[in-house]
This record gives structure tokens, sequence and C-alpha cells, in this order.
């Protein structure tokens, strides 16, 4: 199944809606995508994960090598609406610890206001 | 169609008119001898005889010009036509013959025998030179300069051998001229019948079927001549207003045919076709041997340089171009190959077909047969640079496979309608392989250059070979590991290393796969080895490895790791996981299988401030009989056929199952199990299981 990345222009931040599986060949569109906003000075990303099915290590690592970038500028990346394999995909790396999860949409505008 | 009209009874409508007036001359002389000997109107012989040949040549003309005008037809359909031409003829003789016989009164029986005789006259001429100029077709099936100048010559000598059959010409010097004419003529004829090439482009039905109607053909030539001999050649001393000023035509008609049934019949060598066909094969022959000669000494360039010279020397032979050239790229640059032609020349003509491609945008070759109407290809003022050379017809082709285009063939003749059906299928066969040949010269590096990265990856393979240490022998320990990549290298790592103290065992994944994780497998081993001999405690241990890990990996991998100290004297096992998937431990004496999966974070993840609270430090007790499964995700993530993964949980399962085995059992044992899960041979994945068990 290939990735279709879906980009929505909320009013205080860029949602991601992710849908299908991220492999090593998609993660470089998710890459891609990232770097993207970011040059346009979009900071506050949210990564919709409602229809991720898969996400391999080469997926992970497209997140992990922009999310430091974020967060230096400022910035900040929220994972929301996860679904229970990819959570434990985050958790087993450990990375539940660093980045930003949370459970479903509405959480996601509370983030970001705060 | 006005014009064409207009022409048309430019020439039809005199030579009838030639022929009403014979007839009418005729008519009245006939009556002259009814009326003994006492002439309406004398009418001198030469006026007959002038009006014969003006009819001749008119119908000559009149054949010229519709066989220029009519659409090419096919071999076969162009012998039906002038079959059925000259069957018609039969009839309709035959029609005025019978009703000649029927009317026996002495005034209509002369009367009909006139208009039998004239009728015979009308068609007969008609059906020669109609044949003519229907055979003209077959033997220009290809057309070369020589056979036009040829066929040129023959229609003059047939246009003289008529005029000089005029009687009051009548000398000994002319007669020994008409000889002359008449010999000429049969060389003429002899050149063409043994240049019939349309033969062997035929097919075994096409063949038998053109043989039939030749030999009707043929049948259809004799009978009517010797219907017309016998009935007039007997009764009128002017035998030759039928017989001997259409001579050439009629050798010409009956001998071509007699030939084409020969050449049909037996497949006789005839013609320069057979040379064609050589030329092609050689030509061939040589574009696909130029891909392996002096196999790489030289680079693509040269080659395709020397595939485009044998291209187009070959295409020029089989189609007698005056000149001819190939116009390619190289790294974006124009290159030329040229022959008999200036390149600011073939700069030129370039330019023209180019605004010709335009509209063409979808074929792949086209032909122009007279540039002189066609403005578009017009080129203006070229004479001046080409020596005065006048091209006429062009032919312009790509030459290309279905995915690239490599270059632009264009043949240029100085004479109209240069090329041929066939020739240009052979034109097109010779492009299409030299494409192929360029192409596959391009595959040719491509395989030579994948084996040499192949032999390149070997020596990688070797290389980490080495680096995975082989299983030691540890005192009071059963190990066992089982490796594999998915591709030629893998990301995966395990070391397994006894010091005065401790044993350490590290199971480790780079992210990815293939080369990158090969290279950072190699990296993360050397940042190892020099911290197994710091006694380090094993969060100091996981924070300098870390430290060390951010320096070498860029930002988008990462490392995860499970590290197990176990000390010798006291067997406590302190463990540690950074971002791995989960430690299975057997415990023997309770008999149950622990998944230990304490707190941790994959390495490379955090550059900055990675605290010891991060990871949780997991001791236990090893006992004997107690069994430790270390493996990477490559075994948890199997997938089965509904796409459900392995997980950690069946695996734990199993592994309580077999842990009374052997260590290299037990590994046995789960791999069998995994392919049973997933219903294939092989995992397509990374993995490494290994399965430590206390004696």
């Amino acid at each position: 199944m290939k990735l279709s990345i879906q980009v929505i222009e909320e009013e205080t931040y860029v949602s991601l809606n992710l849908k299908g599986e991220i492999d090593a060949s998609s993660s470089i569109h998710v890459q891609e995508t990232l770097q993207e906003l970011l040059e346009n000075g979009k900071k506050h990303i949210h990564v919709n994960c409602e229809e991720l099915d898969y996400i391999s290590s080469a997926g992970l690592g497209a997140f992990m090598a922009l999310a430091e970038e974020i967060q230096s500028s400022n910035g900040n990346i929220v994972f929301s609406n996860m679904k229970p394999k990819i959570l434990n995909v985050f958790q087993l790396l450990g990375l539940d610890q660093i980045m930003n999860i949370v459970e479903n949409s509405q959480q996601v505008v509370t983030f970001f206001q705060k | 169609m006005l014009r064409f009209v207009r022409k048309y009874y430019l020439y039809f409508l005199p030579s009838l008119i030639c022929w009403l007036v014979l007839l009418t001359i005729q008519l009245q002389q006939s009556l002259f001898d009814l009326n003994k000997g006492k002439y309406f109107l004398f009418i001198p012989q030469y006026v007959n005889q002038i009006l014969l040949i003006a009819f001749y040549i008119l119908s000559l003309e009149l054949a010229n010009f519709i066989v220029k005008k009519e659409n090419k037809l096919s071999t076969v359909e162009v012998l039906w036509q002038i079959t059925a031409f000259g069957g018609t003829g039969i009839l309709i003789s035959v029609f005025f013959h019978c009703i000649q016989h029927i009317y026996i009164a002495n005034y209509s029986s002369l009367f009909w025998q006139i208009l039998d005789k004239n009728i015979g006259l009308l068609v007969a001429g008609y059906f020669f030179i109609a044949l003519t100029f229907v055979f003209r077709q077959l033997i220009f099936f290809r057309t070369t300069k020589r056979k036009i100048r040829a066929w040129n010559f023959f229609y003059l000598i047939i246009v003289l051998h008529l005029l000089f059959f005029v009687s009051f010409y009548d000398s000994p010097w002319i007669n020994a001229l008409k000889i002359i004419l008449f010999i000429m003529s049969l060389l003429f004829i002899f050149y063409m019948v043994f240049h019939i090439e349309w033969g062997a482009y035929l097919k075994v039905q096409e063949k038998l079927v053109s043989i039939v109607l030749l030999v009707v053909l043929c049948i259809v030539i004799i009978t009517y001549s010797s219907f017309i001999n016998n009935k007039y050649f007997n009764n009128f001393d002017h035998y030759w207003e039928f017989q001997f000023p259409l001579l050439p035509i009629y050798m010409f008609a009956f001998l071509y045919s007699i030939f084409s049934i020969l050449v049909l019949g037996f497949s006789l060598p005839t013609s320069s076709i057979y040379e064609l066909r050589e030329l092609e094969n050689k030509a061939i022959y040589a574009i696909n041997r130029s891909i392996l000669k002096d196999k790489l000494n030289y680079d693509s360039h040269q080659h395709k340089h020397q595939v485009f010279q044998i291209l187009l020397d070959n295409s020029m032979k089989c189609s007698s171009a005056k000149s001819g050239f190939i116009k390619f790229y190289k790294n974006n640059q124009v290159q030329w190959v040229l022959t008999n032609i200036k390149e600011t020349v073939a700069q030129l003509m370039c330019d023209t077909i180019n605004r010709y491609w335009k509209f063409q945008s979808n074929k792949k070759e086209f032909f122009v047969g007279d540039l002189n109407r066609l403005s578009l290809l017009k080129v203006k003022n070229i004479q001046e640079i080409t020596n005065g050379i006048e091209y006429l017809s062009l032919f312009a082709i790509h030459i290309q496979t279905e995915s690239q285009k490599y270059g632009q063939l264009v043949l240029l003749w100085d004479y109209r309608n240069a090329l041929e059906i066939e020739i240009k299928s052979v034109i097109l066969m010779l492009c299409e392989q030299a494409a192929i040949a360029i192409e596959n010269r391009g595959l040719f590096e491509n395989s030579i250059e994948l084996a040499r990265s192949q032999q390149k990856l070997k020596i990688a393979k070797d290389f980490q070979d080495t680096i995975l240490s082989a299983c030691p022998n540890v005192n009071s320990f059963d190990i066992h590991v089982s490796i594999q990549e998915a591709d030629v290298l893998g990301g995966d790592y395990y070391e397994i290393l006894e010091t005065e103290s401790t044993i350490y065992v590290v199971i480790a994944d780079v992210s990815g796969k293939g080369i990158s994780s090969a290279f950072y497998m190699a990296e993360l081993k050397g940042c190892l080895q020099p911290m197994f001999a710091l006694s380090l405690s094993p969060h100091e241990f996981i924070i300098n490895l870390n430290h060390a890990i951010t320096r070498c990996l860029p930002p988008n991998h990462f490392i995860t790791m499970n590290l197990l100290m176990i000390d010798k004297k006291t067997m406590e096992a302190n463990f540690i996981r950074a971002g791995h998937p989960p430690l299975l431990f057997y415990e023997a004496a309770s008999k149950q299988t622990h998944i230990l999966q304490p707190l941790g974070i994959g390495l490379n993840l955090i550059k900055k401030g990675l605290f010891k609270e991060r990871f949780h430090l997991h001791s236990f007790h090893l006992n004997k009989g107690d069994t430790l499964l270390f493996y990477t995700d490559g075994i948890s993530e199997v997938r089965n056929d509904k796409n459900e993964e392995l997980g950690n949980e069946l695996l734990a399962e199993w592994f309580g199952i077999f842990s009374e085995l052997s260590a290299a059992e037990i590994n046995y044992s789960i791999m069998e199990q995994i392919m049973a899960f997933s219903n294939q041979q092989k995992i397509n994945d990374d993995y490494t299981l290994l399965t430590m068990k206390v004696l």
C-alpha cells in the first residue's frame, strides 16, 4: 500500500494526515514534506496518524531528523490518533519519552493553545 | 480534379478523333471499292498513316499521364487490372468479329469488316499501351536513376519507331534505321526483364496468383496478335497498321510476361534484389558486431558514431541516395555523420525538416517524393552551396527505441520518387537495429558496471563478516546465533565478549537497510570496542556509547540495542534496553518466560541531555538451565498471510515451549515455527536470533 500525505493548514498549526504505510522509500516523501513546511516557516506541526498502518525504522528516522530542527527553532511537532500498533513502535523505541504524543485531535488543539 | 479531367481529355479526345477520322476514311475507301473505283473524296495513303501514328502517340501520352497520376497498387492488383483489361479487349474484338459473320451481304459484310478492323485497332492500341505502362509500375518497383533513364530512352524509341512508319519515308536507309531502332528497343526490353524485382517480395499465394494471371495474359497476347494477324494480314497489304508500329510494345509485353513467369516459377536470380537482401544481412551483422567489437576499449559515444556510420553507408548503398547524414547529440552538442554533403547544408536541411516534424509529431519517418512541390520543405538558394546539386526526394527517420531517441537519419536524392516501399522497409529495419544496438551497448556497459559493483559489494560483505565475530565459546554457557541479511549487507549486529570479570552480550540493529546500515554498523563496532575495556556501569556504558554514536550517525539514522552484562562470579545479570525489542528470559526454576522490556530509548535519538533516568536497569540472577533469547525486529515483525505481526508474546510462548532444548535446537525450532507462521520459505528482512543457555 502506498503512502498518501495530506497537508491541511489550521489556524495556528499545520496538520499532516498520513494514510498508508511509511517504509524506506515513502519516508523520503515524509521528510521532503516536513522540510518544505519548515522552509516555509511552519514550525507547529501536527502529524495525524489516524490512518497510518505501518511505520518502519527508516520512517521513524525521517521524523527524528526534523524533530530536532523543529524544536531548536522553537517549534513543536505533535503526533495524534495513533493506532496501538504504531504507538507500540514509538514506545518500544522510547520515542514516547521525547516526542509529544496525544490521543485525539481535540487534544492537539489544546496542545498548541498552551 | 478539374485540371486532371481537362488534361485527361486533352489526350483522350484527340486520340478518339484520330481514330474516328481514320474509321471514316477507311469506310469511304471501302465504299469506293464497291462503287467500282470512284472515290467520293481522294485521301492519300500517308494521311491514314499519319492519323494512325498520331492515334498511337496520343494514346501513349494518355497512358503515360494516367499511370503517373494513379495511386500505387499492389503487384497482384496491377496484374488483375491488366488481365481484366486484356480479357475485355478480346471479348470486344470477338463480339465484332462475330457480328461480321452474321451479316453476310456484301455491302454490310465489308462495312463490318472495316468496323471490326478499326475496333481491333483501337482495342489493340489501348491494350498494349496500357499493358506497357502498367508493367512500368512493376519495373519501377525499385526506382533507380539508371532505370528511369533506360525507361525514358525506351519510350523515345517507341515514339521514333512509330514516326518512321509513315510510308513516305520509305527508303533503304529508313528501313535500316527501323531495324536498328527495333534492335535497340530489344536491348532495353532485355535490360528491363532482367531486372524483375517485385517477384522476390511476393508471398507464396500471391506468387501462384501472379503466375496464373501472367499465363492468362500471355494467352491473351498470343491470341490477340494471331487473331488480328489471321484476319488482316492475309486480306490487306498494309499489315503494318496493326503489328509493326507497335512491335516494340508487343515484344516488351510478351517477353516481360514470359520472363516474369520464369522468375516466379523457378525463383531465378535475375535481379539485384538478392544483393539487397545480402546487403541488409551484412549491415545488420556489422551493427550487431559493433556491440562487442574491441569490448570496451572505446566509449559509448565512439560506438554510437561507428553504428551510425555503418547505418548511413548501408542505407545509402541500398537506396542509391545521392547524399545522406545522421544528426545526433553528445552531451547536448550536435554531432554529424555526413556523406557527400557539407555540414552547413545538412544543418540547413535539418532546420527545414524540423519545421515539418512539428506537423508530424506522432510520425517516426516521412518521405517526400518531390521537394519542389512541398514549399514547406523548399530550401531557398540551396543550390548555391550544394555545388549545383538539386535535391528532389527526401527521406527522414528518427533512430529510436521505444524508450529513447538516438538521432535522425536523412537521405537525399537528385531525382523524384526515389524511395520504394521495400527499400524503405529495409532502412526502417536498419534504423531499428542501430537503435537496439546502441541501447544494448548501454545495457552491456551497465551490466559490466553492475558486475563491478557486485564485486565491491562482495568485498564489503567479506569485511562485514569479519566484523561479526564468530560465536565464541563462553564457559558455562551454551550459545547459538542465527543471522541473515535481507540484502547483501545488513544492519544487524551482535557481539559476545568475555573479559576477566564480565560477559558482555550486545545485540543491535541500525535503522534502514543495505549499505548505509552496514557502514553505521561498522561505526558502532568501532565505538563499542574501547568501551568494553573500561569496566563501566551499564548506565555509563550506554550514555557514553550514545555520545560517541551521535558524532558518527546522521540525524535520520538511529540504533536500537540490548546490552546484557553478566558478572562471571556472582552470575548477576544487568540488562539495559536502548529502544530494542525486549529480551526473553526463561527461568528454569519457575518454568516461566519473562518478557524483559525496561524503559529505554534508541541511540542517536537524543544528542544532548540524555539522562540516566531515560534507561531503567533490569537486574536478575542467572541459574543453571535459565535461557535468554535476544532477537532483532526482523523476527518479531514477521507477518502472516493476514498481515498480522508475530509479536513478542507469541515468540515468548514458543520460546517457553522449546527452552528445555539446546541453544541450537531452540533456534532451529523457533525458525521452523516462524516459517510456518509466515507461510514462507525465507524471511525478507535482516534478522538475528541469539540464544544463551546457562549450563
